[in-house]
């Protein structure tokens, strides 16, 4: 596979121009797409990991029979009864109810398509900060192909509705369409709360880049972030009016703000960890992992096993703390905006919840580092193409490795 | 007692342990959700029903599961009520519900004596369903859905209609629509895209 070596187009006109520049991209996000769509609705009748709260919740809203399982008693209607989130992608997944049926499909199809589109985004957001095609397909790689992010690829959970809005968000920033980019994070944010995360890592990454002149302030820089945090502010908090006006009994959403934070500063875990809680810590050696689904069946002779579980591919999380540490190399020589952005990304992502363990002992799991993973998979672009091609072909493999080891049908 | 006395005792207790024999069930260990010894089933019929079991049971959390047995109707409780505890229908789920069928008769519905999933009035119900003159996988099939139909509608709850606020939602809405109306507004006249003019050179962030 041939690719340009900088962001220009490989040389010549035409289809063949065409498929050498955006040829590998779209094979891949064919290959991601038709991975996460494989099987959607199997096994039938299961919901898999967080499913269990948040499809329960988009049947609530859409007024559909269910059982009485992780539902308060108090559930009705039209009403989101898992009021510790914003209502938006619990309203995306009962809207799919409502006109597809109860159904599998219905509910993680949306997933499948955001899941999709957020590798895409990967590649054009590594293009914006200056990396190269090869390294944005790279990182579009990793994405493609680690395991919890594959899982959430297919999954009806909130966390990939997340990601996708926010890298909407960053690759609009970084195209300078700030406000835009604001509204496209307050999405983010309408979808689960870390939205907010997003602008924080763009914040980060300006700073960073402007470090150097931080004695003459750009003022026109800082007026550009106060812009697009005021849009964020105003979008997100008229948002979640709207969404609290039609699906929740808050009287509007500074309520429902109140409870959110009331509620998430009161989920805390002290001591070791058990069940499916972990330490921020633990998942830089992918520990804390938990099956999402197991599910067998015996069927004239033939056992079938499904196993989803929540766990990072191995190859990429045991490389990140190097790609990082590289990353922060390239950064401080101020050699590397993809050096600079992947640093901003992980650090605005991963710290507030490293903190909020720390300090206030939240409770925490392995799939907070969805959110995570973007940025990581930048590093790891960027280390890749440092080393000799056989390293970065054989880290490939292993990527490949790892995902078709933990492949949940690989047993079917 | 004569030996023609211990030749009679002899041959009675004969005719009645073959009597006996002949109406012995064995049972069999469990096939899936329908245990069919008797063949009395196709495959393509034992798939389907096995696939409709399986949606029930996965549906509402219920072990559905039958026996097609060849037995005189006076035994089918007492065959039931074994096989339900030996097969442990039920065991891994919330509740079991378990037919026996005889190839001739009326089929009987076995639950958890303890707590039974079907009330008296349900259970009749269901067991109306069964047509003993029926082919057996069209019997198999009417009680499914029968059990199937009655099982959704006992666990599965629609909620009463809670109270929302649409035209406080419609309020923030139309704000919410009017910042998004602001933010492309002012991104394409910061690019000079609205008035047709040559976009300026945006001090982009990954330029500075």
């Amino acid at each position: 596979m041939t690719f340009g070596a900088d962001q220009s187009r490989p040389k010549g006109t035409g289809l063949v121009a065409t498929l050498r520049s955006d040829g590998p991209i779209v094979a891949l996000v064919l290959v991601a797409g038709a991975l996460r769509g494989f099987r959607l609705g199997y096994p039938r009748a299961n919901l898999i990991g967080d499913e269990l709260w948040y499809v329960q919740a988009a049947r609530v809203i859409a007024g559909v029979p269910v059982l009485m399982h992780h539902l308060p008693g108090t559930a009705q209607s039209g009403i989101d009864p898992n009021s510790e989130h914003p209502s938006l992608a619990k309203v995306a997944m009962a809207a799919m109810i409502h006109s597809m049926g109860d159904r599998e499909v219905a509910w993680r199809f949306p997933s499948v398509i955001l899941g999709t589109l957020s590798i895409w985004l990967l590649y054009l957001v590594v293009l914006k900060v200056g990396g190269t095609r090869r390294e944005a397909w790279f990182a579009a790689f990793i994405l493609s192909f680690d395991t919890l992010f594959f899982i959430h690829g297919r999954i009806a959970t909130l966390d990939i509705y997340l990601v996708t809005f926010a890298l909407l968000g960053t690759w609009l920033y970084l195209s300078s369409y700030f406000e835009l980019a604001a509204v496209a994070f307050a999405v983010a944010a309408l979808c689960k709360v870390n939205g907010v995360l997003g602008l924080m890592a763009m914040s980060l990454y300006e700073a960073l880049v402007q470090r150097r002149g931080w004695r003459t302030p750009n003022w026109r820089a800082i007026g550009r972030r106060a812009l697009a945090f005021g849009f964020f502010v105003a979008f997100f908090v008229l948002g979640l009016g709207a969404l609290d006006g039609y699906w929740s009994e808050y009287q509007g959403p500074w309520d429902h703000l109140a409870h959110m934070a009331s509620f998430h500063s009161g989920i805390k875990h002290v001591g070791p960890s058990s069940g499916t809680e972990s330490t921020a810590f633990q998942w830089w050696l992918n520990e804390g992992t938990f099956d999402y689904l197991t599910w067998t069946e015996t069927n004239h002779g033939v056992t079938r096993r499904i196993l989803f579980r929540a766990m990072m591919n191995g190859y990429v999380i045991f490389s990140a703390p190097l790609a990082l540490l590289y990353a922060a190399e390239r950064c401080w020589k101020h050699d590397s905006r993809l050096a600079t952005f992947a640093l901003a990304s992980v650090v605005a992502n991963y710290g507030p919840i490293f903190l909020a363990w720390a300090v206030a002992s939240r409770t925490s799991y392995i799939y907070y580092m969805v959110p995570v993973l973007p940025g990581i998979a930048c590093a790891l672009a960027l280390s890749a193409f440092a080393v000799p091609r056989y390293l970065r072909w054989g880290f490939a493999a292993t990527i490949l490795y790892a995902f078709i080891f933990s492949f949940p049908f690989k047993n079917l | 007692m004569s030996l023609r006395h211990v030749w009679m005792a002899l041959s009675l207790l004969a005719v009645f342990l073959l009597a006996a024999g002949a109406y012995a069930v064995d049972i069999p260990g469990i096939n899936g959700h329908m245990t069919d010894p008797t063949q009395a089933l196709s495959d393509t019929d034992k798939t389907a029903i096995e696939d409709k079991l399986g949606k029930i049971q996965q549906d509402t959390r219920i072990d559905v599961a039958g026996w097609i047995v060849d037995a005189p109707e006076d035994a089918l409780e007492g065959l039931g009520s074994e096989a339900y505890r030996r097969w442990r229908i039920g065991a891994e789920w919330d509740n079991g519900v378990f037919f026996i069928v005889p190839r001739s008769g009326r089929a009987r519905l076995i639950q958890n004596h303890e707590k039974p999933e079907l009330n008296a009035s349900d259970a009749a119900q269901l067991l109306a369903a069964d047509d003993p003159h029926a082919p057996m996988a069209q019997r198999i099939h009417r009680m499914a859905d029968a059990a199937g139909t009655m099982l959704r509608a006992a666990t599965l709850h629609a909620r009463p209609r809670g109270r929302s606020h649409p035209r406080r939602g419609l309020a923030y809405g139309a704000g919410a629509a009017l910042v998004l109306l602001g933010a492309v507004v002012l991104t394409l006249r910061r690019r000079r895209i609205l008035i047709g003019e040559p976009a300026l050179k945006v001090n982009a962030p990954h330029s500075l």
